[in-house]
């Protein structure tokens, strides 16, 4: 059993439904502080959704959400920005502004919530640019991107505001093997800084590698959270089954 | 079936216009702002749209002393020509076709560009990047349309006066000075400031129906072209309509009486 000390993010009977169909039928989940977790599940089970509404993206039908404590439900809009000035968002794609550069991008949130003059952007955004082995692309538009730099580079506009929790939505989707080991590499660099976060993905491999703890969704709820150890030498046909597919082959 | 279909189509429209209006109308005047904003969307609405008003203004003033001339010489009322276009232009043709114009390029412009920010998830990194869409996409295109369109308006209606009076002198023999002489004696303050209460209205329709449609665009590319071709159709609908109720409000309230 867990205690409530450490836990970040709460998540208490999820639940939600696009007309007919039950997405999250009661998920349970818990986010503890300086922890990866790795959420797995089938395509279509609601991996992102549940990100999504985590930072107000989408609203749960029931159920609740509770940050250091605090209930997220029924926030207004202001109080949602402040949430997600400290939970971010790393989209599949990167999500990047297309009619901005890379700089822009990335000076777009320290424009919106800080003060900092503009040598001082500058610096950041260099720095996290240097930081997603991206140096010197900050007049490159989203366009002259290739996909693996266009997620490192949404990758870095997320972590600007040094938020407390960072939320993966399939990163390293897409990635041919070389960008996805990058991307990996960016991510357990980031870890050893303290990264507190959730990882959604389908890549096995890449969660294995940086994960603490393994959630899996199915049918509509977390079916179990473990350590990625346990998660390796589980015995569930279902665990298995999702996490070693070619065995059932 | 079908009319039901429609009619909770035009209401589920006229509730999600509206409620980005009041939307719009609360954030409006909550920090931050963003004038840079504004003046870029005013440069696109109205600056980047005044040829193609001022060619369409010239020809439509052409077009209507024309009609007017030859249809009112066969009652050898030809010199009232330049009272008839005055008051068309300023009241109707002025207003409506600027406003049908500004919805096929800007509306569709509009609607284009914040559906694929929508279904490129850029709207959704908006708001996770703790920004609203509200401020950042929907104020400064409203209030860049309700600037820009009676100002073109303004513009298309003196363009469109100079078209009708090139063709009056040139086709129907009237003397430039008496032509404009004639357009000053008719036209009242009121006849150009419904004119341009009218294109505010259609402004802030059209504008909000395209950041609306845009923000609930689904579906990929085929959905960003289906958002556009809708709020030209609608928007045109809306401009055509309204136009009949406002001008009716207009003759009873604000018009002399004949």
């Amino acid at each position: 059993m867990s205690t409530s000390a450490g836990i970040v993010l709460e998540l208490r009977g999820l639940k939600r439904s696009f007309g007919r169909k039950l997405v999250h039928q009661g998920v349970d989940l818990e986010l503890r502080d300086r922890e990866l977790l790795a959420l797995f599940g089938g395509s279509g089970t609601g991996k992102s959704l549940i990100l999504r509404s985590i930072i107000g993206l989408e609203e749960p039908d029931a159920g609740e959400i509770r940050w250091h404590g605090q209930k997220l439900a029924g926030m207004n809009e202001d109080q949602w920005i402040e949430v997600r000035k400290r939970i971010a968002y790393v989209f599949q794609n990167g999500a990047l502004f297309d009619s901005l550069s890379v700089y822009e991008n990335l000076a777009y949130p320290l424009r919106e919530h800080t003060k900092l003059d503009e040598d001082q952007i500058r610096r950041k955004v260099a720095e996290m640019l240097a930081l997603v082995d991206m140096p010197g692309a900050e007049n490159l538009l989203p366009g002259e991107l290739s996909g693996g730099m266009q997620k490192r580079a949404g990758l870095a506009r997320s972590m600007i505001l040094e938020p407390e929790v960072l939320l993966f939505d399939e990163p390293t989707a897409g990635l041919d093997p070389v960008n996805t080991t990058r991307f990996v590499q960016n991510i357990l660099h980031l870890k050893k800084r303290g990264l507190t976060g959730i990882f959604v993905t389908h890549d096995i491999v890449s969660a294995l590698a940086v994960a603490d703890r393994i959630a899996i969704l199915h049918e509509g709820r977390i079916y179990c959270v473990e350590t990625v150890e346990t998660i390796r030498n589980s015995a569930d046909p279902v665990v298995r089954k999702f996490l070693f597919p070619e065995e059932s082959t | 079936m079908v009319s039901i279909r429609y009619w909770r189509s035009a209401i589920e429209i006229a509730g999600g216009v509206v409620h980005l209006g009041i939307q719009s109308g609360r954030e409006l005047f909550k920090r931050p702002f963003y004038p840079s904003l504004v003046i870029q969307q005013v440069v696109r609405i109205g600056v980047e749209s005044l040829g193609l008003v001022l060619v369409t203004a010239l020809a439509t003033g052409s077009v209507m002393a024309l009609q007017f001339g030859y249809g009112m010489a066969k009652f050898g009322a030809k010199l009232y020509v330049p009272k008839v276009v005055a008051l068309t232009i300023a009241r109707e043709m002025g207003p409506v076709f600027t406003s049908l114009l500004v919805a096929g390029r800007i509306g569709s412009g509009i609607a284009s560009e914040v559906a694929s920010m929508k279904v490129t998830q850029q709207i959704d990194a908006m708001r996770a990047l703790g920004t609203s869409p509200v401020k950042r996409i929907v104020i400064p295109r409203v209030l860049a349309a309700l600037i820009a369109l009676p100002i073109l308006t303004l513009i298309a209606d003196y363009v469109n006066l100079f078209g009708g009076m090139l063709v009056a002198s040139s086709e129907l023999g009237i003397n430039p000075e008496f032509y404009w002489a004639k357009v000053l004696e008719t036209l009242r303050l009121h006849d150009l400031t419904t004119g341009m209460a009218k294109t505010a209205i259609f402004a802030v329709f059209i504008s909000l129906a395209a950041c609306w449609k845009g923000l609930n665009t689904e579906g990929g590319t085929q959905g960003v072209g289906n958002s556009t071709t809708w709020v030209v159709v609608v928007s045109s609908v809306f401009i055509m309509i309204s136009d009949f109720f406002l001008t009716k409000l207009f003759i009873l309230t604000v018009y002399p009486r004949v």
